[in-house]
Order: C-alpha cells, then sequence, then structure tokens
C-alpha cells in the first residue's frame, strides 16, 4: 500500500515515528523533521537552499490538473500536500504535527478538514497524530 | 438523485424548490414564508430557551402537525412531545468511523451519505448519482458566547462535503456561501488581492492631493457608479482615513 506521512510545524511532530518512505512537509518544517523526501514551498520566496529531497514550488505544483480533478480549496501549504497525495494515488496518508490549534489556524482548519474528507470519500486510510484539533469539536 | 439541504441563512432565499428539501431545526417557519416545501427536518436539541426573551424556540405541537402531514422528523435526543424518529447516530458513526460532528448540518449530510451509499468490498460506493444542493448554509451565523460558525463549525460541515466528494456526489454551492471558500476568495498562496480589489473607487491614489481635489475626484467617481445611496460625507470621511 502507498503510504505517506504528511509533516506540519507543531509541536506533536515529535510522536512522527517516520515508518513510511515517503515524508512530505511545507516551509520551514523541514528543518525540524528527522527525514524527509518532498518539500512543498509553495508561497512566492525563492527557495535557494541546497537540500537531498525534491522540493514543488508554486511553478512546479500541478495546480491546472489538481483543480480539476478536485477543486480550487486551498487554506493552507497542508491542504496542498494533500490534495498531492491523493492526485498521485496514496491510499493511507498519516498527519503529525498538523495541529491547528492555534487562531491563526481557524481560516485554514476547515481546508484541511475538507481534503481530509475528500480522502475518506476516495476510501483512503487517514491517521492522525497526537495532539492535533483536527477532526475534533 | 437530488436533494437540498436547506439551512437558514440568507442564501436560502436562492433554493429553486426543484428535488427533495431538508430543513433544520425552526427552518420550515422560513420556508413557510417562501412558499416553499419541505420533506424532512433534523434536530440536535432538546427544548432551547431564544437568549433575547427566554421563549422556548421550538414548538413541538406545531412540529407535530408538520410530521402529521407526512413530514419526517429526525433529532439524536428523544423528544416525548414530538412526534420524531431517532437520527441514528451510531449506525453512521460506525458507518463512516467517526463521530465528528459540530451541527445539525453535519448530521444532515451524513445522513444523506449513510442512506445513499453502500459498502462493497469494504469500499463505500453510491447506490445512484446523487446530487447535493447547500442553500442557507452560509456559515456565518454568530453564536451565543462570542463564537461564530466560521470558527467552530465550518470545518466539520466541510469534513463531510468533501467526503460527499470524495464520494462522487455532485455538490451544489452558491457563491454567497462561506462553504469551500478561503476568507479572501484566493487560492492560498497563489494570489492575494489586487490593488483594485482593495480600493475598488481608487481613493488610495488620492494621497498627497489636496482636500479639495480629492472631493471633486470623489463626486466624479459618485457620478461615474451613480452611487447616489452613499453620503457624500462618508466618502470623505473615507478618503481621509486612506490618507492618514
Amino acid at each position: 500500500m502507498r503510504e505517506v506521512t504528511i509533516l506540519g510545524g507543531g509541536e506533536s511532530i515529535k510522536y512522527c515515528p517516520y515508518d513510511t518512505k515517503e515524508i512530505w512537509t511545507c516551509n520551514r518544517v523541514y528543518k525540524k523533521a528527522k527525514r524527509v523526501t518532498k518539500l512543498f514551498w509553495m508561497h512566492g520566496f525563492k527557495f535557494d537552499e541546497d537540500v537531498d529531497f525534491q522540493v514543488i514550488t508554486k511553478k512546479t505544483y500541478p495546480y491546472k490538473a489538481i483543480i480539476e480533478k478536485f477543486g480550487d480549496y486551498f487554506t493552507d501549504s497542508v491542504c496542498y500536500i494533500l490534495a498531492y497525495a491523493l492526485y498521485k494515488g496514496y491510499k493511507k496518508i498519516k498527519l503529525y504535527g498538523v495541529e491547528m490549534n492555534l487562531k491563526r489556524h481557524q481560516e485554514e482548519r476547515p481546508g484541511v478538514e475538507f481534503w481530509l474528507g475528500v480522502a475518506k470519500g476516495m476510501g483512503i486510510q487517514i491517521e492522525i497524530g497526537e495532539g492535533s484539533c483536527l477532526m475534533k469539536r | 438523485m437530488e436533494l437540498t439541504i436547506l439551512g437558514m441563512a440568507p442564501s436560502r432565499e436562492l433554493c429553486d424548490w426543484k428535488s427533495e428539501v431538508w430543513s433544520v431545526n425552526t427552518g420550515y417557519r422560513q420556508i413557510s414564508e417562501m412558499n416553499g416545501h419541505v420533506e424532512k427536518i433534523f434536530l440536535a436539541h432538546t427544548q432551547v430557551p431564544d437568549p433575547s426573551d427566554g421563549v422556548h424556540i421550538f414548538d413541538w405541537e406545531e412540529m407535530n402537525r408538520l410530521a402529521d402531514a407526512g413530514c419526517e422528523i429526525y433529532n439524536i435526543h428523544r423528544i416525548k412531545e414530538l412526534k420524531h424518529k431517532m437520527y441514528p447516530i451510531k449506525a453512521i458513526s460506525e458507518k463512516f468511523e467517526t463521530n465528528y460532528f459540530s451541527n445539525t448540518i453535519a448530521y444532515m449530510i451524513a445522513y444523506a451519505l449513510y442512506k445513499y451509499t453502500k459498502k462493497v468490498e469494504g469500499k463505500l460506493v453510491l447506490k445512484e448519482p446523487l446530487k447535493l444542493n447547500f442553500w442557507g448554509v452560509d456559515m456565518l451565523e454568530r453564536l451565543p458566547g462570542g463564537f461564530d460558525e466560521y470558527t467552530l463549525e465550518k470545518g466539520c460541515v466541510e469534513y463531510w462535503v468533501g467526503m460527499a466528494k470524495g464520494l462522487g456526489v455532485e455538490i451544489n454551492i452558491p457563491q454567497s456561501s462561506e462553504l469551500l471558500k478561503t476568507f479572501n476568495r484566493a487560492l492560498y498562496g497563489k494570489k492575494w488581492y489586487k490593488l483594485w480589489q482593495i480600493d475598488p473607487f481608487g481613493l488610495l491614489k488620492g494621497k498627497g492631493k489636496t482636500k479639495e481635489s480629492r472631493m471633486k475626484r470623489l463626486t466624479s467617481l459618485k457620478n461615474k457608479y451613480n452611487l447616489d445611496a452613499m453620503e457624500g460625507e462618508f466618502l470623505v470621511e473615507m478618503d481621509e482615513k486612506c490618507v492618514k
């Protein structure tokens, strides 16, 4: 089964078991992570560091194909990563450090939960690490 | 199959009444004013006093008359005085492996998916093509205690809308609803406000000019865009704030 772990920058990143081949993250979280295979750099700033993993930027992200297939509701970088995982056909998605517990996440959390819903509807297994507010009232 | 999930927010006015209508709480009173129809009503409450006057919101007798007329009423709580069916919360939670319900709309979407999906070899699939219309589900209502739907409930509703989408359900949401929209209606990280979106009348461009010249320009804009309803003083005030 194709599995991927998505890492957010929250404290609960420490619970991540790093037991999937693919470990994807966004922004500067790669500096906190023990291992990363893909970085999503979705802001306008140029990424010019020398790293040993693939970097997906605004220019290389397959916006058109993903939007055509799933819609255009993206409230933060995690949404882009989730959509990318669905687009690439992953069957199990694990989220660690994606806590969404701060006030600034009020606008972001619904989008992440939408994509989790899409994944669930597609029959994809979702595992949310401890310490996350996702899918909790 | 086409269903309308009808909330109580302003975009309910856009409902076309062409499909089966599922309503929420006391939405049937608005439906009556709009000369619409309702086939199911969903509740997730016992009796609730109105915060403004303490009068009970739900009129069980009134709702019983609807039940007698053929409208099915579902509640997650058992109400002795009400002729209703119990919402199958256990079966739905088991089928979808979650008990994430933050409001009644989430229960309604879950019920629609529960009713129109089946498991084939362990995978959920639609029994037949399904379309869900969301009218009046704007997610902008202020809730008691300083909270609002946007903060507390939007994510959960969108989770269930997402699940519907993932199952292949056709989703119809009006532009005036906040559902599946970012706060600035732009893709995250892709684009930001353009100057004309923030300042459609070009007031910011007036910075540094004299008050007289700005007034002249505002008057011309007012005439150009036919802004009779807007007070000139308000425009001047806005303009001065921009200059500051």
